[in-house]
């Protein structure tokens, strides 16, 4: 055979087959130009020039994108070997009949290398391409989304463009090096007879029905019964994994047995829709059901975390606004029976005020918080307990006290205490019972206090650090406060004990850089120049550097789950694609036979339509269950990072959902068409 | 007045390239009445399918009348065709065309749920039928687990339990062993005794010596037809040989 023979015919074969080709390459251009953008993200140059409070939001969006580049290298290796396995299946009728023709597997190895050259050369060249193209677009949008300043310029990733090239190159060389095997393996008659092999009717597998009901009803209650964050990051794996594996026997049982108890309902099976439509699910089902479950749970993945990403840097504002409540914020942790000089609030917060006037700012505002936080257990009685370590204890809490005065500080709202009542938000009875108990010998250390709870507080007052349930109190006055500050010294051991934290809120007359500045430069005077007495430390910060650390953090995971969505989803698109058309050469003769027997052109229409329908919006329909269960988890998580706004997670999930129903619909649009074609003809 | 009658039949096809037209049925006339087992006989080319499916209603003659029951089958609107098709006619296949993905029963009861029928009359009329055609124990079974002669029974219950006018069968013993072939026709041969009336296409001498009569087309037209009269299969056999020998000597033989 002459030399110039195979490019033409390797050429020829790729435009023959361009109803596979075309999709394949175009999702090679996508994974490579997505692939590209992280890669330049990371490298990027100019985060050197940046100021010093941006570069570590940005730091946090590389250590992202790294992250991501190999979550989505990842996910490429499996999504182009599944695409080549799937093209290969469709092809070996003329691989086959090539070989029958006359041409040597070693004819048909260079025919496949040269395809494979031409697919990797247009795909890598065309999504460096689109990738460098959008590179510049995806930097602005990253950069606003980082509320960060002002975008660099375009610019080229040398090191970006040969590490994409050299991997995926090397993806699509290994793809070759497969197909290559497997032709010097096969024989030509198998190739021949290609995907035509009978399949059976599925049978009822009862337990996996049962294990599916089980686990995915299991997973669904713990999501919403889950009632802290958490709690949620406790069980969220587990209801996760639950509603994997209910998916799964959902899909492969579940779907089977509904299916058949809908046939064995004469009335309703035996008319022209359901007849068709429910038999030829049947079988979809068993050729599909693990597809369809894995699509479903990508879709699921993909919305969860745009959703959440989505929420948390939409609500970044509201979250600095609840953990930095002021401009600038002093924290003071203290031991009031120190052996030294007691700490001393008043004059601290002078000689801070004096620094920053001293730089030319004025403070527009001052607030200042005492506060006291220590961990307790609580028994099946609703008792709680020092002594953590106790058998039976229900849950552990950290416990926020704050006083009245301190709460009108905040809230603005006035609370009228006694000494022996307070203001709780958390668990807890209408009486809260501290034991003060040793955690080693569990014997008395002071005299039980019970606190009556006289008001029930909706929102916590003051937002907690720990990553534990909440129980905030408010009570009378210092001197409670002081008398559960010495009551747990006793039982935790003077080594062991919280010790007192004294915030101090202030609101400067300067732009956020410049209270930054204020913050870092504070560090470099002498600290004990300010007096104030004794304490154990004191740290200064801006909720400038919080807005930028969040914004960094939120917009980093927001890209990432931009990113791992878009290729997730192009994958989810393209696997169906291929379904679409695999499945339409196989129901091609069904509808052709039906059409024999008298069913007319508009019922074979209408039979496909819903039949395409199902089975297309199976998967994300029922994701958008999930994610409904999920729902109650997912803002419950969020409140470990303060985000306390179920309306605008809510608004987020929903708009998530809406996108992708909308993208999926332009992607029913498109495929469905070529499905039609194949069957209709 | 006859069952089926054909007028002047002609159908030409225009080859996608070039334009040049292909008469596949120059003009054909013929008549079937009612409980008539009449075969079509033809080599390869000569017009036979493109004639079925024009009965069948699932082509459309270039010109010429298909009457059923006089009523012109050429004239039936495009959604009416498919009703039309599932209550008069029945159809047998060569390759049986039964759907995997329904079992024995629901094959056969497919035409009945097309037309919307209550599954009490769907039983009604499967049960005797698939007694009559000894398909009973099969009813629970799926296509791909019984052999091509029973698969070939589901499909003559299937073009039977509409109850049609006229049974339309291609090739049925095409893609049959022999001794599965030798059932086929036998039952096919009872249930014309019984009043069905038959249309077949075929190129088996064999099939076609069952029939009561049997047309000859060539260059697409009808060429001869033979009737049975007292003549048995064997007799008829012999008769059917010797026109094709006619026929492939190229006789001028005219009906």
């Amino acid at each position: 055979m002459r030399k110039s023979l195979y490019p033409r015919l390797a050429a020829q074969s790729l435009k023959l087959n361009r109803r596979f080709f075309v999709p394949y390459i175009l999702s090679l251009v996508g994974n490579v130009a997505a692939f590209y953008i992280m890669s330049a993200l990371v490298n990027d140059p100019g985060v050197a020039d940046m100021t010093p409070g941006h570069a570590n939001g940005y730091y946090y969006v590389q250590m992202m994108m790294s992250m991501g580049m190999f979550v989505a290298f990842a996910f490429s290796i499996i999504f182009v070997f599944y695409i080549n396995g799937f093209l290969m299946k469709q092809r070996k009728r003329e691989l086959g009949l090539y070989n029958i023709l006359g041409m040597g597997k070693n004819h048909i190895a260079a025919l496949m290398l040269l395809e494979g050259l031409y697919v990797g050369v247009v795909g890598i060249a065309g999504g460096l391409a689109v990738g460098m193209l959008l590179h510049k677009l995806v930097t602005l949008l990253l950069y606003r989304a980082l509320d960060f300043g002002v975008p660099l310029g375009f610019y080229i990733s040398w090191k970006g463009l040969t590490e994409t090239t050299i991997l995926f190159a090397a993806l699509i060389g290994a793809t070759v090096l497969v197909n290559l095997v497997k032709i010097q393996v096969s024989r030509p008659i198998e190739l021949l007879r290609g995907g035509s092999v009978g399949e059976r009717e599925p049978r009822t597998r009862w337990l996996l029905t049962i294990l599916g009901v089980l686990t995915l009803g299991g997973g669904y209650v713990i999501a919403v019964r889950t009632r802290s964050g958490v709690e949620a990051v406790a069980l969220y794996f587990l209801a996760v994994f639950l509603v994997i594996i209910g998916t799964y026997c959902l899909f492969t049982a579940v779907s089977i047995f509904v299916l058949k108890a809908m046939r064995r309902n004469k009335r309703l099976y035996y008319r022209t829709g359901p007849f068709i439509s429910i038999s030829g699910m049947l079988y979809r089902m068993k050729q599909n059901a693990v597809g369809l479950a894995n699509i479903c749970i990508l879709c699921t993945m993909v919305m969860v975390m745009l959703s959440g990403t989505l929420s948390l840097w939409l609500g970044t504002e509201e979250i600095v606004g609840t953990v930095y409540p002021s401009d600038l914020q002093i924290r003071v942790r203290y031991d009031p029976d120190g052996e030294e000089a007691s700490f001393d609030p008043e004059r601290l917060l002078a000689d801070a005020k004096g620094y920053i006037n001293g730089e030319g700012v004025a403070v527009t505002s001052e607030r200042t918080v005492d506060t006291l936080s220590f961990g307790v257990g609580m028994d099946s009685e609703g008792i709680l307990h020092t002594n953590t370590r106790m058998e039976g204890l229900v849950t552990v809490y950290n416990v926020d006290v704050i006083t009245a005065g301190a709460y009108e500080e905040i809230t603005g709202e006035e609370l009228r205490l006694q000494p022996d009542e307070a203001a709780a938000y958390g668990a807890g009875g209408e009486v809260l019972v501290f034991r003060w108990d040793d955690r080693e010998t569990g014997e008395e250390k002071y005299p039980a206090t019970a606190l009556q709870v006289v008001r029930r507080l909706e929102n916590s007052p003051w937002a907690s650090v720990q990553i534990s349930n909440q129980l905030c109190l408010v009570v009378a006055d210092e001197s409670v406060l002081t008398e559960l500050y010495q009551a747990q010294r006793a039982a935790y051991g003077v080594d062991s004990a919280s010790t007192m934290t004294w915030y101090a809120y202030l609101d400067l007359d300067c732009s956020d850089e410049e209270t930054e500045r204020l913050s870092e430069d504070y560090w470099e005077g002498d600290t004990t120049s300010y007096g104030g007495g004794h304490w154990e430390t004191m740290s200064w910060s801006s909720s400038a550097r919080g807005r930028w650390d969040f914004y960094g953090q939120a917009g980093g995971f927001l890209f990432l789950g931009l990113f791992l969505g878009f290729i997730f989803l192009m994958a989810t698109v393209l696997i169906i694609y291929y379904k679409q058309i695999s499945e339409g050469y196989e129901d091609k003769r069904r509808f052709e036979i039906m059409q024999k027997v008298g069913l007319s052109r508009d019922e074979v229409r209408s039979a496909i339509r819903s039949q395409v329908l199902m089975v297309f919006f199976l998967p994300i329909v029922v994701a958008a269950i999930h994610i409904a269960f999920d729902f109650n988890m997912v803002e419950k998580l969020l409140t470990l990072f303060y985000l306390h706004n179920t309306t605008l997670t809510a608004l987020c999930t929903l708009g998530t959902l809406l996108v992708f129903f909308l993208v999926y619909g332009v992607v029913y649009l498109l495929t469905a068409r070529t499905y039609y074609k194949i069957v209709e003809r | 007045m006859p069952i089926l009658q054909v007028n002047d039949l002609k159908k030409t096809y225009t080859t996608r390239f070039g334009g040049q037209q292909v008469h596949a049925l120059t003009k054909v006339n013929f008549s079937v009445e009612a409980g008539e087992y009449v075969a079509i006989m033809g080599e390869s080319g000569s017009g036979k399918t493109t004639l079925l499916n024009i009965l069948a209603a699932l082509d459309k003659p270039t010109s010429g009348k298909v009457l059923l029951d006089g009523k012109d089958i050429v004239s039936i609107r495009e959604k009416d065709i498919a009703a039309f098709r599932r209550d008069h006619l029945g159809f047998v296949f060569q390759d049986f065309n039964l759907l995997d993905t329904f079992s024995v029963k629901d094959n056969i009861l497919l035409p009945l749920v097309l037309a919307g029928r209550t599954y009490p009359e769907m039983e009604q009329r499967l049960i005797p039928l698939a007694r009559h055609l000894g398909i009973e124990e099969l009813l629970g079974k799926y296509p791909y687990e019984i052999s091509g002669g029973q698969q070939q029974r589901v499909a003559v219950a299937r073009a039977l339990i509409t109850e049609p006018r006229i049974v339309l069968a291609d090739e049925p013993t095409g893609a049959l062993d022999s001794k599965a072939t030798d059932s086929l026709l036998r039952l096919f041969g009872q249930l014309n005794a019984e009043g069905q009336t038959i249309l077949m296409v075929t190129h088996s001498t064999k099939a076609a010596s069952h029939a009561g009569r049997v047309l000859f087309i060539r260059d697409g037209e009808v060429f001869h037809q033979i009737y049975r009269g007292m003549s048995t299969p064997e007799e008829m056999y012999q008769k059917i040989s010797d026109t094709l020998t006619l026929l492939a000597s190229g006789g001028e033989g005219r009906a």
